[in-house]
């Protein structure tokens, strides 16, 4: 038996930490058991609320085991009650008296031998049938263990609002015929891509800070490299899951440098790179050339291939733009979007000078018009063909400003509007 | 289990009776059809008349009341159903993306209730 805790924190707190350190284990393997998603989280729900009642007075010395075994049985008590689950109920009589095994309980106490219950987990929160949002939400809800308030908080909803979101999504996930199960094989890339999408969705989440406290964005950020190990570990031999983490990694290794200590945005080309982990950059390199020496690109591994060249030059002078632009085309021949041409305008500009960069721009004024990087990229460009004109032509200067304006009506985030504002007042 | 994929698309947007393009899209439900029973999903499948050949009806206080048209005055409307037997959303979903409706009009596929 471990301690007695004192006080009600303490319990609160365990519960806590076990929730976040079981990582959806426990509700896979009852989904394993019972398959319905309600029910398995309700009876893990009530296990937790006896287990604040219970532990008061003694903490069971395997604390996942007795609330996973409560669970069990609370669910089986639900299916009981449930009249028209008559006909099995010598199964559940069965399942009743079966306790909690040491095959259940690798997967709560640490090496996972179960890997595939919570895959499917995985497969099920990340459902493209579910609203996009609602898919971001299950996963942190389920596999990561985050309570609905601090999903409410990094999402700047109401809990409320939050929950009645979650309730909706797991309705939905019971009723229209989502699979408890792997994807067959005509399914799996699609259903694949929604996966790292979603992982990907909760990294730019926490990377771009679009609003809300920074701490916490920084944990989503950790939390989906998180959610990205493990689907690595899950499905070894899907590429683009490598490239994904290698991109996330890539990306992550340089956030000390994105903003100054009074909290104003640093761009690429103005960061202290003595602040990028240099581990991460060369180990998450080496693997991603690991990867694309199997010949099986995809959107990620190309994305993470351009982050590895921002990661390995040494100065910004020294980035290898025109292998950066050849990689943002061959992004562009595998999924055609402008934020893509937005990147490879830039990029251009680097080979080719800003006006053919504010050239590659011009096809994206309508499409991209409320999207605020567009207009920073654009006052920027704007901004190094005004400096580089030994003219000083007035038409540009205005140009660039209203383009900085543009951009600054778009953003609320503080670090960006503070260097926006400032390079535009420099101008 | 069972699934409902109700196609609706704008008349207009439809090829018209008669035309060529009308008796490939006809010849192409015929192969989808055939396509459905041969994996062993079709369970039943219809295209509708027109929205102006609807009829609906209320019953209120015991009165039956008839509305000359559909249900509601869509711009899009509901313009057939197969009823698929599948063993999971994805491939209900997954069949019902090959209906050649699903090009210009909208699929909307639900699980059939079971009581």
């Amino acid at each position: 038996m471990t301690e007695n805790p004192s006080n009600n924190g303490s319990v609160v707190g365990l519960l806590e930490h076990l929730i976040r350190a079981d990582r959806g284990r426990m509700l896979a393997t009852m989904m394993a058991q019972f398959g319905n998603l309600g029910l398995c989280e309700e009876a893990l729900q009530d296990a937790k609320a006896q287990a604040l009642q219970t532990w008061q007075q003694q903490v069971p010395a395997k604390p996942a085991t007795w609330l996973l075994q409560v669970a069990r049985r609370k669910a089986i008590d639900v299916l009981r009650r449930e009249q028209h689950f008559q006909g099995i109920s010598a199964q559940l009589s069965y399942m009743a008296e079966t306790d909690v095994t040491d095959a259940d309980l690798t997967s709560v106490t640490g090496l996972d031998r179960l890997p595939d219950q919570r895959l499917k987990l995985i497969f099920i929160c990340c459902h493209p049938a579910l609203e996009e949002k609602s898919r971001v939400a299950l996963t942190l809800k389920l596999i990561a263990g985050l309570s609905t308030e601090e999903i409410a908080r990094a999402f700047l909803d109401k809990p409320a609002t939050l929950g009645q979101r979650l309730s909706r999504a797991k309705r939905k996930v019971r009723q229209s015929g989502i699979r408890y199960g792997l994807p067959g094989p005509e399914d799996w890339p699609a259903r694949l891509a929604s996966v790292l999408q979603v992982i990907y969705l909760i990294f730019n989440e926490g990377y771009a800070c679009s609003s809300g406290e920074q701490q916490l964005r920084m944990d989503l950020c950790e939390e989906a490299i998180f959610l990205g190990e493990l689907m690595g570990q899950l499905c070894p031999n899907e590429t683009e899951v490598v490239g994904l983490n290698c991109l996330m990694a890539l990306t992550h290794a340089r956030r000390h440098s994105r903003q100054s200590d009074d909290g104003v945005y640093i761009p690429l080309a103005e960061q202290d790179r003595s602040l990028w982990d240099r581990q991460v950059i060369a180990d998450s390199s080496y693997r991603l050339e690991q990867v694309l020496a199997l010949k099986k690109p995809g959107p990620f591994q190309l994305q993470a291939a351009i982050a590895a060249l921002h990661g390995e030059a040494t100065d910004f002078e020294s980035t290898d733009w025109q292998q950066i632009c050849v990689l943002y085309r061959l992004l562009l021949s595998c999924q055609a979007n402008d934020v893509i041409r937005l990147n490879l305008a830039l990029a251009t500009s680097w080979v080719e000078g800003p006006q053919a960069g504010l050239d590659a721009l011009a096809s994206l004024t309508y499409s991209l018009a409320g999207y605020q990087p567009f207009h920073a990229a654009r006052a920027d460009l704007l901004n190094r063909l005004h400096q580089s004109d030994v003219t000083r032509s007035p038409s540009l200067r205005g140009e660039a400003i209203k383009a900085y304006n543009q951009a600054l009506a778009l953003t609320q985030v503080e670090s960006e509007r503070a260097f926006l504002t400032a390079r535009r007042d420099d101008l | 289990m069972k699934f409902v994929a109700l196609i609706y698309a704008a008349p207009e947007a439809e090829p018209v009776y008669g035309t060529p393009e009308f008796d490939s899209l006809l010849e192409e439900y015929m192969q989808l059809s055939e396509e459905y029973s041969a994996c062993g999903a079709f369970v039943a499948g219809e295209g509708l008349q027109g929205n102006d050949t609807a009829t609906s009806i209320r019953v209120r206080n015991g009165q039956t009341e008839l509305v000359d048209g559909p249900f509601a005055e869509t711009k899009e409307q509901l313009g057939g159903f197969y009823l698929l037997e599948c063993k999971d959303l994805d491939e209900a979903l997954r069949l019902a993306a090959k209906i050649p409706s699903a090009r210009y009009g909208t699929v909307e596929v639900r699980p059939v209730a079971e009581y």
